[in-house]
């Protein structure tokens, strides 16, 4: 049973070494010649306007969240539209209520504001 | 009709529980709705408190009736007793805190529908996980109740301690979940199949040591030991718990552990029980269960002793609680039964008396704003209905006799004992030991109220629903620690898992293309 996962022990220790190796040998044989302006931050050539750890507004992962939740509700619509023929009226009753669920869920973030940005 | 529509359409009988609450949950949503827009001021509690009646109802009649089916929804969920003894644990439970969270001032009455609906959806889900004979059915559940557990937690957006507590529950929920799937992975990589049934016969068909198996099982219990907070997968429960409003800490003290009891038993037990040492691995998982229950003991007792707060106090004594717990299932290679009546028998007992204890601190913390144990003392003449029902659940926690706790204990015990060999003596030693821990800080509250000097004396008087629910709660404490056959009974009763592969109603019905086996199930394109 163990012996069956010799290729993934092979596949780790391979990655490991060339990773290791790859690394280890730029740092042997390349030349190194640091200098200030090699090391400064630069974006397209500019100077770096600000600090790339910027803070985001908390409300993008909101709407980014409801979009998920939408998005993921397509991705059950599509494969559910194309069976529709074979599951009969079970099937789009299933998914009557499924939609129904979500749509309760729906109203509530809209009408509790979740929807403005605001 | 396609036969696999069929069934579905078969199941749905059998779903009426879960159905109801999802409607109340629907419903409530509604109300709420309503309120927001002004137009009329509907309480959600009534709503809330009917639907979970209803369905706690409908599961009785179910169990009345011996009512069962195995392979609903193509061997995702069954509908056996013992689920439904579970079901009826989490929606008694889930009555009790709603009922507990209307007297405490921690949540904003303006959330009260959206914690009402978190509520009830976590019912749902541990509903679920207890029925659940599917891997990815009991992920899919386990992670429902995780979800909706992480915003419970976080139901005091405004108190640090609450975000505190929330951010750290998804962080731990989240790699405890990647390792339970990983290990999930791996046992469908070795059988093919996530059905739980079907996968024991695997283990049967092979049973020889096998490496890869305990590791993949090492990885699930990592998922499910945090479920339950056992150690070393604990680390959660304090900050959680100090950090949650004081009824949603109650409730994760004892309805999602319980939840984690019964998938523990309902995998585990079907995998490995009965199974035989299939060429020592038993004995390896008894050792695997057994040092993380020896663990769990030492860690919880421990320090629960090092505990000032209350709230973290009682985390820790639920910990240790879980670390007995996990005894009755290391034992399961070999002596499967008694474990698992020890641990039904206990989960009940458990449940008023940590319900118990978490009410009348509630109400202490509620009176004197402070969550220190200090703010205990005295109580014996502020309130002494109040302090002689909490030193009944401590004595009852400790597990001394006459009480309930002790009756727990006892059986859990009694079923370690059977099988003497060194670990388990080694196990049972540590009990005992970490015991008389137990014993020693359970009683340093008692002492506190009755003994300890206070300057405060004004007395407290306790509502009188507040008086109903302790009565509800002290009557059993005491009644089951003299007289236990009635529970006896009904843990004797929620004990029958159905047998794997009947795919049909237990009723009598005798269409007979209903008798589908799992695989030509599985194998139907």
């Amino acid at each position: 049973m163990l012996a069956n996962y010799l290729p993934i022990l092979l596949f780790l220790i391979v990655s490991i070494g060339l990773g290791f190796t790859l690394l280890v040998a730029g740092k042997l044989l390349s030349p190194s010649k640091p200098s200030a302006q090699k090391n400064s931050p630069y974006e397209c050539g500019f100077e770096a306007f600000e600090d790339a750890r910027m803070k985001f507004d908390v409300r993008y992962y909101l709407v980014a969240i409801l979009f998920i939740l939408f998005d993921l509700e397509i991705a059950f619509l599509f494969p559910w539209a194309i069976v529709l023929d074979d599951i009969g009226v079970f099937g789009f009753l299933a998914m009557v209520v499924f939609l129904l669920v979500l749509v309760v869920g729906f109203i509530y973030e809209w009408m509790r504001g979740a929807l403005e940005w605001e | 009709m396609n036969p696999l529509m069929t069934q579905n359409i078969r199941s749905l009988p059998y779903f009426i529980p879960e159905a109801i609450l999802l409607g109340t949950l629907l419903l409530v949503l509604v109300c709420d709705l309503l309120q927001v827009k002004g137009k009329k001021t509907l309480a959600t509690l009534p709503v809330t408190v009917t639907g979970l009646v209803a369905c706690f109802a409908v599961s009785l009649n179910f169990g009345m009736n011996g009512d069962t089916a195995s392979g609903l929804f193509h061997g995702m969920i069954t509908l056996d007793p013992f689920a439904l003894f579970f079901k009826y644990v989490f929606l008694g439970s889930t009555l009790f805190v709603v009922l507990m969270s209307r007297m405490g001032s921690d949540i904003d009455r303006k959330a009260h529908a959206e914690y009402h609906t978190i509520l009830i959806a976590i019912t749902l889900g541990l509903m679920l996980m207890a029925a659940s004979t599917n891997l990815l059915m009991v992920y899919l559940s386990l992670e429902f109740v995780s979800i909706l557990s992480y915003v419970a937690a976080g139901m005091q957006p405004r108190e640090r301690r609450s975000r505190e507590a929330a951010l750290k529950y998804v962080l731990y929920g989240g790699a405890a979940s990647a390792f339970m799937l990983y290990g999930m992975s791996l046992i469908y990589g070795m059988t093919g199949t996530t059905d739980i049934y079907l996968i024991r016969d695997t283990f049967i068909a092979n049973s020889s040591y096998n490496f890869t198996l305990l590791f993949s099982v090492a990885l699930i219990l990592a998922g499910f030991g945090y479920k339950i907070a056992a150690a070393p997968f604990h680390m959660w429960a304090p900050d959680v718990y100090e950090g949650s409003p004081t009824a949603v800490t109650a409730f994760f003290s004892v309805a999602p552990k319980a939840a984690g009891f019964a998938v523990l038993i309902r995998v585990f037990g079907t995998w490995f029980s009965g199974v035989g040492d299939m060429g020592g691995f038993g004995e390896s998982f008894t050792h695997l269960v057994g040092v993380m229950a020896i663990a769990t003991m030492v860690v919880g007792n421990f320090g629960a002793m090092l505990q000032s707060n209350i709230k973290r106090f009682l985390a820790y004594s639920s910990i240790a609680h879980a670390g007995y717990l996990l005894m009755g299932i290391a034992m399961l290679p070999n002596f499967a039964e008694p474990g698992f009546r020890a641990i039904l028998l206990y989960v009940i007992f458990y449940v008023f008396m940590n319900f118990g204890a978490f009410f009348v601190g509630a109400l202490v913390m509620e009176s004197t704003d402070s969550e220190d144990i200090s703010a205990f003392r005295g109580l014996g003449k502020r309130n002494l209905m109040a302090a002689i029902v909490m030193a009944i659940f401590m004595f009852s926690l400790a597990g001394l006799p006459p009480l309930a706790g002790f009756i727990g204990k006892f059986y859990l015990f009694a079923a370690v004992i059977q099988q003497l060999t060194f670990f388990t003596l080694l196990m049972i030693t540590v009990a005992i030991i970490t015991s008389v821990v137990a014993a020693f800080y359970y009683f340093r509250i008692v002492r506190a109220m009755f003994l300890d000097p206070s300057t405060d004396t004004e007395p407290q008087p306790t509502s009188r629903l507040a008086q109903v629910m302790l009565t509800i709660l002290v009557i059993p404490t005491v009644v089951f620690g003299v007289y236990w056959t009635p529970v006896i009974k009904v843990v004797d009763k929620g004990l029958v898992t159905h047998a794997p592969h009947v795919y049909e109603t237990q009723t009598a019905n005798t269409d007979t293309d209903q008798k589908e086996s799992p695989v030509a199930d599985l194998k139907t394109p």
